[in-house]
């Protein structure tokens, strides 16, 4: 049986504490730990019920989707409920396969991340995923610059798909170029095929404004959401569009065909009503965006930049990245593996400014002795 | 009891925020609002309780909110509910030990999700990787393997398909029972086999004796990878602990969820065999293990609910219980055979198989009047759909009593009504969600 000595046992906002008594300050992004009035909210709702048996209607439910419709820009009034941001995502694709069931091409901006299920995976890191791909029997198209949409089959096309960041071949996390992006949505609404604009890491502030995909001045048809929405209490996910879309696949036939047994539960719509409200009420969207200036001048000798409460930091070509980690992780600070030559620190959007001061200094620190070290 | 909106704002916001259709089937049945529930019972906004036979197909096995888990899941909800990317909680750890020892096999590695689907599609990735030589996936006809859009490609209720254009052409259906149509789509090897031990949804059904066996025969001759989806089954739903063990075979894969859940959150899991962790061990088949599932109240939850089901010797219950409703089940469908065709299932897997989605829609109406709430497939095409009764397996035998009298009085309600009307009703029925909802609001409403 496989064991794993990474334990956490406790944490508050943007800290944990491990296995070993070590308090570290959590820079893997999310909505940051232990917030009373999130825990409390859904501790609260676990007194009334847990899961719904699905027979009668669910208040948490209906005013869930009712407060994601307020927040977001019209037409994006209608949510399908969903268990994670990843499954959100495949609901969404699922959408536009029913507005479009012939179609067959996905085209999307490449070096995002689209979650952890099948589809997300494919687009993600199509290479790793050929078998899959070719089982579902779907064509991809990535686009990285404007020449990349002159080779989609746009006919065949039924979903087209943009996160709110890219991490790039060198592992630098940067904003789509709007001009490609303005692109993309042009030739998208010439064949009616709908965008959807993956926010389930980005959302709840962690790119300086509320959802990720206001960075841009585009309008998606689908919006989702997860991650932080669950207010790291309980998983889970939406996406959102138009009534008038919704109405269009779902509308005229069973609730079923959307179909999932434990989605859009009452402790799970709680927990996410209670995160939306800590976000709003603290400003979190101006909160993650003064932590990444706080890191990004922090290190700014290092070359990092900022991007919203994310911080992308490149590394020397003679730093081994699993032992950064390791190191930084051994002074206090948890940061997710890189997957290129750069570091990406994502201050949770909870974060406290002077934990995240105190991994600036540990951060700055650790990078000086590595490369006096490598000198 | 209260609303914190009216009822009628509430179904305008259900309509157009959540979900159009759903708005019709509550606008048509006068559904009201669940406000809290207890073991056996749901309670509406108006205090009118009803006895859940539903369970959401089968989640709450333990009943609902159940205090043995609640406890654990508030404990954990105060202590630590989360973990980052990368890092686990003890619990996961416990509970991938307790599950390994509880399900029968030797086990390897284990991957948590948030529901069955999403473990369903990381079993998919598995087999297709693993058996990267070979070409296929056998399902059986009418199967429910969940509906997110990579699963729906071996979802055997095949009338789905054509909505999304999901149909997979590596992916052969063959019909639930008939093990010589399955050695026929095996022949000499496919990647795997998907298959409920007992068939679920709507189409419940208990295949012959030994179809399990011979399967897991077929399967170890043609070094396919037999999956078992207990999803439905497992955590004693079928009067076992898990349904693999009427034939007592051991898969390749077991994909469990409902019970796994406690009745508190969407949890999942997919394990592997001892054999295929070590040959294809699961972090290098798919190094990038990013999941939301594993969560430590997800943990807390279903390491409770195992308990409670263990010390409350809940399986022998299931058995003893499921017996008890069944046999009035079936006295019942005599009485009624007009009404009723049979009454499949095995522990407190059952329902009445009825004829037709009319009748289907007439007892959950009137069953929905007398205080129960039973199992819809949501198919309001079904010819033969089954209406489920899966109780908490808590329930007690005087509960199932009062079931089966409620039952009982909602089909003779049923049969006392003009063939007509039943008529009538079934054109409603079969076109209900065609028909607007500005039709369907009650006075108030307007």
């Amino acid at each position: 049986m496989k064991t794993n000595n990474k334990q956490i046992i406790s944490g508050q906002y943007e800290t944990f504490t491990d296995g070993d008594g070590r308090q570290i300050v959590d820079l893997s992004g999310g909505f940051g730990f232990q917030v009373p009035s999130v825990i409390a909210a859904v501790s609260q709702q676990a007194d009334r019920m847990g899961l719904s048996n699905r027979v009668l209607m669910s208040e948490p439910l209906i005013t869930f989707c009712r407060r994601l419709a307020e927040l977001l820009p019209a037409p994006l009034v209608s949510s399908y409920i969903c268990s994670s941001g990843d499954e959100a995502f495949e609901g969404a694709l699922k959408l536009c396969k029913g507005l479009k069931p012939k179609g067959n091409t996905i085209v999307f901006v490449q070096d995002g991340d689209y979650g952890s299920l099948s589809y997300g995976r494919c687009l993600g890191a199509p290479q790793e995923y050929l078998e899959i791909q070719r089982f579902l029997g779907f064509d991809l198209v990535a686009v990285s610059d404007a020449r990349d949409l002159a080779k989609v089959n746009w006919n065949d096309c039924f979903a087209v798909c943009h996160t709110s960041t890219v991490t790039d071949a060198d592992g630098r996390l940067r904003l789509i170029d709007q001009t490609l992006l303005d692109q993309l949505y042009d030739s998208a609404v010439k064949v009616s095929a709908p965008v959807i604009a993956v926010d389930v890491q980005s959302c709840l502030g962690s790119l300086g404004t509320l959802f990720g995909f206001q960075r841009y001045h585009n309008m998606p048809d689908i919006v989702v959401l997860g991650g932080a929405l669950g207010g790291s209490a309980i998983p889970i996910g939406t996406y959102t569009c138009s009534e008038q879309m919704a109405y269009q696949v779902y509308g005229r036939s069973s609730p079923a065909k959307h179909g999932s047994t434990t989605a859009g539960n009452p402790m799970a719509c709680v927990a996410a009503m209670a995160a939306l409200d800590y976000v709003q009420a603290h400003d979190s969207a101006k909160q993650s965006f003064n932590n990444g200036q706080i890191l990004a001048q922090a290190l700014f000798a290092f070359g990092a930049v900022a991007c919203g409460g994310w911080v992308s930091l490149p590394l020397a070509s003679d730093v081994n990245p699993g032992r950064l980690c390791e190191e930084l992780y051994q002074r206090g600070v948890y940061v997710s593996p890189p997957r290129g030559r750069e570091l990406i620190l994502r201050c949770p959007v909870t974060a406290r400014a002077e934990y995240i001061q105190r991994a600036a200094t540990i951060i700055k620190e650790t990078f000086s002795h590595v490369l006096n070290h490598a000198a | 009891m209260s609303l914190t909106m009216p009822h009628e704002q509430l179904l305008d916001d259900c309509q157009r925020h959540w979900s159009a259709s759903a708005t019709k089937l509550y606008r048509m049945g006068k559904t009201s609002v669940e406000q809290e529930a207890d073991g056996i019972y749901v309670t509406d906004h108006t205090g009118k309780r009803f006895i859940d036979c539903a369970c959401s197909y089968g989640v709450f096995i333990v009943g609902h909110r159940n205090p043995s888990v609640r406890e654990a899941v508030q404990t954990q909800l105060h202590q630590m509910a989360w973990v980052p990317e990368g890092r686990v909680h003890p619990l996961q750890e416990q509970l991938t030990e307790r599950l390994s020892d509880l399900v029968p096999g030797e086990w390897g590695d284990v991957q948590y999700m948030v529901s069955g689907a999403e473990a369903i599609e990381q079993s998919m990735r598995y087999v297709l990787k693993v058996q990267k030589h070979r070409r296929g996936i056998v399902v059986m006809s009418d199967s429910y393997h969940g509906k997110t859009l990579a699963a729906m490609s071996i979802l055997g209720q095949q009338q789905h398909h054509r909505s999304y254009g999901t149909a997979a052409s590596e992916v052969t259906y063959v019909p639930y029972g008939d093990f010589a149509a399955l050695q026929k789509a095996v022949g000499e090897g496919v990647c795997a086999v998907y298959v409920e031990p007992i068939l679920g949804g709507a189409h419940l059904q208990v295949p012959p004796a030994g179809y399990m066996a011979n399967i897991r025969a077929l399967c170890d001759a043609t070094d396919t990878l037999l999956i078992a989806d207990e999803i439905q089954t497992g955590f004693g739903r079928c009067g076992k602990w898990f349904a693999v063990q009427y034939d007592d075979i051991v898969p390749d894969i077991m994909i469990l969820s409902k019970g796994l859940t406690g009745g508190y959150t969407s949890f999942a899991c997919a394990m592997y065999s001892q054999r295929l962790s070590t040959q294809y061990p699961l972090l290098e088949i798919e190094p990038d293990q990013r999941t939301k599932g594993g969560h430590p109240v997800g943990c807390a939850s279903a390491l409770a609910a195992i308990d409670f089901i263990d010390k409350h010797n809940l399986v022998e219950a299931s058995r003893i219980n499921g017996g008890l409703l069944r046999y009035g089940l079936q006295r019942l469908a005599q009485r009624f055979p007009q009404i009723v065709e049979d009454v499949p299932g095995v522990g407190l897997m059952t329902g009445l198989r009825l004829r037709g989605s009319v009748y289907e829609a007439l007892m959950s109406m009137e069953l929905g009047k007398r205080g129960v709430h039973a199992g819809h497939s949501m198919n309001e095409k079904a010819e033969h759909p089954v209406l489920r009764f899966y109780p908490p397996l808590n329930i007690t035998p005087e509960a199932l009593r009062h079931v089966l009298t409620m039952t009982e009085e909602a089909l003779e309600a049923i049969a006392r009504r003009p063939k007509l009307a039943v008529k009538a009703f079934s054109l409603v029925v079969r076109n209900m969600y065609h028909i607007p909802n500005k039709l369907l609001r009650s006075k108030a409403e307007r």
